[in-house]
């Protein structure tokens, strides 16, 4: 693996120069950029835990296709295993950073290609599979960050891609050369983007006839012209420029660092596109990325709540309520629902099958009930928290009051708690809650990975709803 | 002795403090190398809970001696203490 530690990535980051805008100003060095730091740093972690031999079993695996060492997150899953250890490790990075390290996006995308483009060359004889091998091995070695972008702005949700007003709404082919293709189109919340290398372009919905020219997968380089960066704005972002309590956590970011990633008129030369023109299989590419991304949230989330956890048994310890029953109560509910979606995760990944590629996939209905319950539980053990926490929480004066000579003595007296807690250490507590239940964060576990109609809409599909009535009738002594 | 870690997903204690306490009380009585390393006489498995995840795809008993520690209840010496004796009673 070329890039290995924490300073090679950010190297590599700094060599690639690419075109992003922070509110409205172009960005001149990323790596340095402070709205950018703390998503490096977390996504940073991706790299250090797999040098670490405490960690080794989860971030690293052994290349099916080399036979090489490599970072787990850009390997193929090789068994029911391998599944599982993708979620196990999702859970142990979020107890490093308490928020979003952005590289399951990519992972999944690489696992849905591979087991995809497989199927589309044994109905099409294309050569996908092949490309996309040479493709794959190239970031096994050089152990890049991939960008999964499927999610296009989509514009009237009503209509078709090809029936939109403005055709550039989903991402399409506007001209195929002998040499490659020209892209052009956007992707929006596009987790990681600013501290990635490359982009894997993927249709964003099943493609109907009349929309081939949508029904694209391509890989670009970030540094590729025509593709600029726009990054979104979070909730209480620029509290980490300060560095300090107000942040709540200011080392690592809230959620993935998400921007939209603009593609005009971008050239992709043919071994770098997987899907052109297939519509029959972009469904199938859809549910297999949206499964393999959705079987992630009880490890990640899992793990973001086990922060939120501590923290909130941490808040009531400082302010002498910890051994309250109520308080005890609340906890243990929060407890129950972390690791009830954790068990979510785990679940889908057990049941998981062998695709005809080999590469194995977590059974989609699981995975599908994991992202559906993160959308509700992430909001009530948020709430728990804030209830535990209390209205301090939102009403905490500025860390600079607390530092104030005039009103710091204040700030210090009337902020106490118990005896033997300093009043900063409360507010950093108070403040990591803050940070962690609110606005931004808490949207991403609605939308991330799909809203939850779109999990409901697999509930339809796959949960046997005929059988269940067939059920009901046999008990029933129902001949009818 | 050959150190191996489990990944560390949700561990009940800390593993690497734990055997750093484990490492000082050994001090230089016992040489600690990796499963990847060719020459040891027993393995030391941490693992962070019971579900002991290694042991899916390790099994401790092609080793001449092992040991397995899935928690930090047991004083870092008394550990050793056990790990000494293990090795006497392959020297034997």
């Amino acid at each position: 693996m070329k890039i290995r530690s924490k300073e090679d990535y950010i190297k590599s980051l700094k060599e690639q120069k690419v075109v992003i805008y922070y509110k409205g100003e172009l960005v001149e060095d990323r790596t340095t950029f402070p709205a950018f730091v703390p998503h490096i740093n977390s996504a940073a972690k991706t790299y250090e835990l797999a040098l670490l031999p405490e960690n080794e079993d989860l971030l690293t695996a052994t290349s099916n296709v080399t036979g090489k060492k490599i970072n787990r997150f850009t390997h193929i899953h090789q068994s029911v295993d391998d599944l599982i250890k993708k979620v196990q490790m999702l859970r142990l990075i979020a107890h490093e950073t308490a928020s979003c390290f952005q590289r399951c996006v990519g992972f999944d995308a690489l696992n849905s290609l591979y087991m995809t483009t497989y199927e589309i060359d044994e109905k099409h004889k294309t050569k996908y599979f092949e490309r996309f091998l040479e493709y794959l091995k190239k970031i096994q070695e050089e152990n890049f960050m991939l960008v999964g972008g499927m999610t296009d702005p989509k514009g009237d949700r009503s209509k078709r891609p090809s029936q939109q007003a403005d055709p550039d709404l989903f991402t399409r082919v506007v001209e195929k050369r002998k040499d490659g293709v020209v892209v052009r189109g956007a992707k929006a919340h596009q987790t990681g983007a600013v501290n990635s290398h490359e982009i894997m372009i993927m249709p964003t919905q099943a493609m109907a006839e009349g929309d081939e020219a949508y029904a694209i997968v391509a890989a670009i380089p970030l540094d590729a012209k025509g593709v600029t960066l726009i990054f979104g704005r979070q909730t209480n972002e620029e509290r980490k420029f300060e560095c300090g309590i107000d942040a709540g956590n200011c080392e690592f970011g809230m959620v993935g660092g998400e921007a939209l990633v603009v593609l005009e008129d971008v050239f992709v030369p043919w071994e770098r596109v997987f899907m052109c023109g297939e519509i029959d299989f972009t469904g199938m590419l859809v549910e297999r990325f949206a499964t393999l991304h959705r079987q992630n949230y009880g490890g990640c989330k899992g793990g973001v709540s086990d922060i939120v956890i501590g923290a909130s048994a941490l808040a009531a310890q400082y302010q002498g309520t910890l051994d309250a029953s109520h308080i005890k109560d609340k906890l243990v509910e929060m407890l129950h629902l972390a690791e009830t979606v954790y068990s979510g995760s785990v679940a889908c990944s057990a049941m998981g099958s062998k695709t005809k590629s080999g590469a194995y996939y977590p059974d989609p209905l699981l995975a599908n009930c994991t992202k559906h319950n993160i959308t509700r539980f992430i909001y009530d053990i948020s709430r728990l928290a804030h209830d535990i926490g209390g209205g301090i929480m939102a009403t905490l004066p500025f860390d600079k009051d607390l530092r104030s000579p005039v009103v710091g003595k204040y700030v210090k007296k009337y902020m106490k708690g118990v005896e033997g807690v300093s009043t900063e250490t409360r507010m950093k507590i108070l403040r990591l809650l803050e940070n962690m239940t609110g606005g931004t964060a808490l949207v991403e576990s609605m939308h991330g990975a799909g809203s939850p109609q779109s999990q409901r809409i697999m509930y339809q599909r796959l949960g046997k709803l005929g059988q269940k009535m067939k059920m009901a009738k046999k008990i029933a002594k129902i001949d009818e | 002795m050959a150190l191996k870690y489990c990944g560390g997903c949700n561990p009940g204690f800390d593993r690497v403090a734990y055997v750093d306490k484990i490492k000082f009380a050994a001090g230089p009585a016992i040489e600690w190398v990796t499963l990847d390393e060719e020459k040891f006489d027993a393995v030391l498995l941490v693992t962070g809970c019971d579900t002991a995840c290694p042991r899916r795809s390790l099994d401790l008993s092609e080793y001449k001696q092992s040991l397995l520690i899935n928690n930090d209840k047991a004083s870092p010496q008394e550990i050793v203490r056990i790990l000494l004796e293990r090795e006497e009673t392959n020297e034997d």
